[in-house]
């Protein structure tokens, strides 16, 4: 899998061409098209951090070497890039950013938006991985690592919050 | 406003995703340059060039991302080879490419004296590059997230994540002697004898030392604050509190923290440097802006901040200078420590990381590329521009930026708007020792959060033109187009005839060329594509400026130079596209696009077409934007 240059006995250089190997086909083409919908989602959950892309090949970095013994390598990938960016956030601290100012925020979407940003980052993850990825409540309850109830009490106070914005 | 659940969800759903959409996801770092299975797979895993990743990623993007039959071969068209340096032009001469590893880029990095120690946690791999040869001479397999390496004591120290340890690392055999476990991604922090982890351990965020020789742990110091990156001064040592505007010294001979400073954005690197302690500092936000900020260690404060591009990654001192990649612009700059500025900026792209120097040069480990590069602080780099305006300025209802420097009888516009600004940059650098330059970023660009924002053709021109008026520039103008922003300056200069001399496309699409495009494709390929542009903001913007172009005619005898990439092979192309095109196919859309170049050149009776040896460079634009100036 994997080219290595190395020195021969004489010093001279060598490529140990009977070394290189392939990606798995199945790995390369969920990396082309899972690459650009997990940095997405990576965005939503961290909150447009500008790691969200290094956190998604990271992701796919746990993905690539055990793709011959994972079952759902989509479940898998996207448990790794949750993970990623819960881990990411803990390791920051987590700065909410301020709704726009002036001159958009008389556009809802914008307010919305930045709202959706300020969410508590377990609720905005709720939000993003139901209405966003439409997983069911007991995925994202894996995912977040918590009870199904739990999940539901996440949503409904999102909402409820949300709401507020929506019909302010 | 009373709204029922459903509907509330309704709204959330919209504002997830047009908030998920507003920024052009940019291509997937290449998967390795040593994919072989099949002659056909080795294009498809290549990013396109940085030059073609603009507005236009979405087309591009698409097509890896939905299988795109049609569009994925005229995305190859337009995009066929991995970029590379030598792609941004020939000029950062001072710079060694040192090939390895080989998928997502490469990140640690510590050099010593008789080698340089890169990590690359993708590969699992840890190498050794001779730093007498530019040669890799060792790789160790070490799996599991490893990031940084320093060596102390003779040893190799890794710290890695997932499982969150630091580990020893015999140089010579590659084998692992040690671990310590630690409850967050630990940080190490070296002076070359002494080694200091910083890390959460029993819920406390502790700096602990450890002996080099056993491996063993000898004291531990509370740290009251985020562990982050650290850096050794003697006695002292300073950590930047991640998460926090602060960074903390810790007095290592009493065992306690001694100082916390405000540093006024989110600290990073630290390092030490002509007796000051320099500290990179980022600032969240669109802008990312990016500042090393000086700290006296005597008095603790801060006594100079150095703004030096965006989003800085790390630090690395040398005599009487500071080295930062600026992660985002995809540049390094130095900053010379006894006047605190910034004395260059040299474009690298591939987004750099690690910077460190040792045996005279200054090594950068780049987070998109599987190389190392090694750069010679003797000899001049390519600068970038140093701007006289940069400024963001408010038209309409957004946003655009501007950045001009140099001077001129002809001022030079182009449009900037991708995300690795590498190969523009060099544009801009040259021709601001030549004439006037002024980089515009429409709105949508200049404010990612502005992305829905975007206007098609004739209000970027009309957008623009305020911009260039609200900063006093008042031309004669050259303006330079490439690829969808070729629509954009094409209704500049119709609309503005009075104040433009030349007109460059480079690679410009065609008012017509969805249009016709279309007739070429197989029924399968032309559904996706039209399902592609249904699903995009961005087409709408496409058609409304092709429209808007369309209705122009000509442009009499202006000056214009039409400059494209040599047709890349249709074989290749062909046998690129998935579903497969027939060869027939991709081979009429190669003619295609030199027939829209030809007609292109014909908008202008005064007009000259170029087609590049192989893809457009840097060198070619400033090339042919010279011969404009007159």
């Amino acid at each position: 899998m994997k080219m290595r240059t190395m020195a021969d006995k004489d010093g001279a250089w060598v490529e140990q061409s009977e070394a290189v190997g392939i990606w798995p086909q199945g790995f390369v083409d969920m990396y082309r098209f899972r690459w650009a919908p997990m940095v997405r989602l990576a965005r939503l959950l961290t909150g447009t951090d500008p790691a969200a892309e290094e956190l998604v090949q990271d992701a796919f970095l746990r993905v690539g070497p055990r793709w011959d013994v994972i079952e759902n390598p989509v479940s898998y990938l996207r448990a790794a890039v949750v993970n990623g960016c819960r881990n990411h956030q803990r390791r920051r601290k987590i700065e909410r950013r301020e709704i726009p100012a002036a001159g958009v925020a008389d556009d809802d979407r914008f307010e919305l938006r930045g709202a959706l940003e300020a969410l508590p980052v377990r609720q905005r993850s709720a939000v993003v991985l139901r209405y966003y990825e439409d997983l069911p409540e007991a995925e994202i309850a894996e995912l977040l690592d918590c009870s199904v109830p739990a999940v539901k009490s996440l949503l409904h106070r999102a909402v409820q919050d949300l709401r507020k914005v929506i019909e302010r | 406003m009373k709204l029922s659940d459903e509907e509330v969800i309704d709204r959330i759903r919209e504002a997830l995703s047009s908030w998920a959409d507003e920024e052009p996801v940019p291509e997937e770092p290449v998967l390795t340059a040593r994919v072989q299975r099949t002659p056909m797979t080795l294009v498809e895993l290549s990013p396109p060039t940085p030059m073609h990743r603009r507005r236009s990623a979405w087309l591009v993007a698409a097509a890896a991302a939905v299988v795109l039959v049609g569009m994925a071969a005229i995305a190859v068209i337009w995009s066929d080879k991995p970029a590379t340096v030598a792609d941004i032009g020939s000029a950062p001469s001072g710079i060694t490419e040192i090939p390895i590893g080989y998928s997502f880029g490469v990140r640690g990095l510590d050099v010593t004296e008789d080698a340089v120690w890169v990590t690359s946690q993708f590969d699992e791999e840890l190498y050794r590059v001779d730093p007498t040869t530019d040669r890799v001479v060792d790789t160790f397999s070490i799996p599991d997230h490893i990031e940084g390496v320093r060596e102390v004591g003779g040893w190799l120290w890794l710290s890695r994540y997932e499982p969150n340890e630091v580990i020893r690392v015999d140089p010579a055999t590659g084998a692992l002697t040690d671990r310590l476990g630690f409850d967050s991604q630990p940080n190490l922090a070296s002076d070359g004898e002494r080694l200091w982890v910083i890390a959460e351990r029993g819920g406390e965020s502790q700096v602990v030392e450890i002996d080099p020789g056993t491996a063993a742990e000898v004291g531990e110091i509370p740290l009251g604050a985020r562990p982050g990156f650290a850096t050794i001064d003697g006695d002292s040592l300073w950590v930047a509190n991640m998460g926090s505007t602060t960074v903390s010294r810790v007095d290592l001979a009493e065992g306690r923290v001694a100082a916390v400073i405000d540093v006024g954005g989110e600290p990073r690197s630290v390092v030490v440097a002509a007796g000051s302690i320099w500290v990179a500092v980022n600032r969240t936000g669109t802008e990312q802006t990016g500042s090393v900020v000086r700290i006296d260690p005597t008095t603790a404060e801060v006594t100079a901040t150095v703004v030096t591009g965006r989003w800085i990654h790390s630090l690395a001192a040398g005599d009487d200078a500071v080295w930062a990649t600026n992660f985002l612009d995809g540049t390094i700059s130095l900053i010379d420590t006894r006047s605190a500025r910034v004395v260059a900026t040299s474009p690298i792209g591939n987004r750099p990381g690690g910077v460190a120097i040792g045996r005279g040069s200054v090594w950068i480990t780049p987070h998109r590329r599987n190389v190392l590069l090694r750069i010679d602080p003797t000899k001049p780099l390519e600068a970038a521009a140093v701007p006289d305006v940069a400024r963001r300025i408010d038209v309409r209802m957004g946003t655009t930026y501007v950045r001009c420097s140099g001077s001129g009888r002809v001022t030079v516009v182009l449009e900037r708007n991708s995300d690795d600004g590498a190969p523009w940059a060099v544009v801009e650098a040259r021709l601001s020792r030549i004439t006037r330059v002024c980089a515009y970023e429409p709105v949508g660009i200049a404010d990612p959060a502005e992305a829905g924002l975007a206007g098609p053709a004739a209000t970027v021109a009309d957008d623009l033109a305020e911009t260039l008026d609200t900063i006093g520039e008042r031309g004669p103008f050259v303006v330079i187009g490439e690829w969808t922003g070729g629509l954009d300056a094409q209704m500049f200069a119709a609309t503005h005839r009075d104040e433009v001399v030349g007109l460059v496309l480079v690679n410009g699409m065609s008012s017509d060329y969805l249009e016709r495009v279309r007739l070429l494709l197989p029924t399968d390929a032309l559904e996706q594509m039209d399902q592609t542009l249904r699903d995009q903001p961005e087409a709408k913007r496409l058609y409304e400026s092709s429209t808007q172009v369309a209705a122009i005619g000509g442009f009499g005898d202006l000056p214009l130079v039409v400059l494209g990439d040599a047709s890349p092979d249709p074989v290749i192309t062909a046998a690129n596209s998935d579903p497969l095109l027939t060869v027939a196919e991709s081979e009429a859309i190669s003619q295609l696009l030199e027939v829209l170049r030809r007609e292109q050149a014909a908008l202008s009776t005064s007009s000259r077409l170029i087609i590049a040896a192989g893809q457009v460079t840097p060198a070619d634009i400033v090339d042919v934007t010279m011969s404009l100036l007159g």
